[in-house]
């Protein structure tokens, strides 16, 4: 295992760009980065991070995102377990991402497990309103129960898609997990990231399709299979 | 293959564009700028996360207190009086400084974003 910054032309350092995490190394060649640097990986008590030396972190662009998912994503294919890191991650050099990686290897190989033979389905639901919630439970007669009776109440609807609800026995056996981010700005209302298994995902659509409409007034359209960035990213 | 897309998908693909274009804006790296109005909106910016951080945190051990019932009908009341004046003060500060709400987080690089 290389370590220590890395010098670039003309002196100028160099930093590891961080790809992904993988269950193994990749088989053959890595190919090159999306800065058309080498890729090369960096083995920690046996976590495997996909990385590329660059002197800035590329910019964001649509471009630049499909080119990071198109490579993690061909590299992803031979391997069980994918967790793509964020874009833009950026550290010192392999001995500041060895530390990372200890410290947290126990989270890592939990997020490894969890999405090994996984991908990524996305759903986002349309609508004019959100679906009504319960109301909140009384919490008392003053204004400062009431407020956190109404955040609760906040918490709670953040982290539900009431709109799926007919959708949801239909979906039973194939969603793994689930991640829901609401946005409540109509006609974008939510999305939701589902993890399914590898090679399901012509079921979950057909599925899905199939269902549709029992969410009226709801809609819903689909997308993936992609990596399973929503599971891994507090992670990776 | 040419289709005409119906109105309401179009709108659609309108409104997820304007969510994505929300997050590229939350994922950029602000260019600091040394002007004395700037500064002091970038130290008012950094204080009252880190002030919007602290009041989650308290916000959810309430909540978790609350339904643990563990809490008092009295202490359910100041708490959440105290907690909701806090927002209310974060939220007028912010103001004075031209803050919008979803401008209180930090982003911290690897590990995402504060809030």
């Amino acid at each position: 295992m290389r370590g220590g910054p890395r010098g670039g032309a003309r002196g100028t350092v160099s930093r590891v760009y961080l790809y992904a995490l993988l269950s193994a190394a990749p088989a053959g060649e890595t190919g090159v980065g999306i800065s058309h640097e080498p890729l090369r990986t960096v083995t920690a008590d046996g976590l495997v991070a996909l990385v590329g030396d660059v002197v800035e972190p590329p910019a964001v662009s649509a471009e630049a995102l499909r080119a990071q998912d198109t490579l993690v994503s061909r590299l992803a294919g031979a391997l069980d377990a994918v967790l793509p890191a964020r874009f833009g991650t950026v550290v010192a050099d392999d001995a500041a991402l060895t530390q990372v990686l200890a410290r947290r290897r126990t989270e890592l190989m939990q997020a490894l497990q969890r999405v090994a033979g996984c991908e990524q389905m996305t759903l986002r639901i349309w609508g004019e309103r959100s679906a009504p919630m319960p109301p909140a439970a009384a919490g008392g007669d003053g204004p400062g129960s009431r407020y956190l009776a109404g955040r609760r109440h906040a918490h709670e609807r953040a982290r539900r898609a009431a709109e799926l609800d007919g959708l949801r026995p239909a979906l039973v056996g194939l969603v793994r997990e689930e991640r829901i981010e609401r946005h409540d700005r109509p006609p974008l209302l939510a999305t939701v990231q589902h993890l399914i298994s590898r090679g399901a995902s012509a079921r979950y659509r057909a599925t899905v399709e199939a269902g549709g409409a029992l969410l009226a007034p709801w809609r819903v359209s689909v997308s993936g299979p992609w990596l399973p960035y929503a599971f891994g990213e507090t992670a990776a | 293959m040419s289709e005409r897309r119906s109105p309401i998908e179009v709108r659609e693909i309108d409104s997820l564009r304007a969510e994505l274009e929300r997050q590229a804006e939350l994922a950029t790296t602000p260019r600091w700028n040394a002007s004395p109005e700037d500064v002091r909106r970038s130290v008012a910016r950094l204080v009252l996360t880190l002030v919007e951080f602290v009041r989650q945190l308290l916000e959810r051990q309430a909540i978790r207190r609350m339904e643990g019932g563990t809490f008092s009908a009295d202490e359910t009341e100041a708490v959440g009086l105290a907690l909701m004046r806090l927002e209310e003060t974060v939220r007028d500060i912010a103001a004075r400084f031209d803050l919008e709400p979803h401008e209180l987080n930090l982003d911290l690089g690897p590990l995402g974003r504060l809030l």
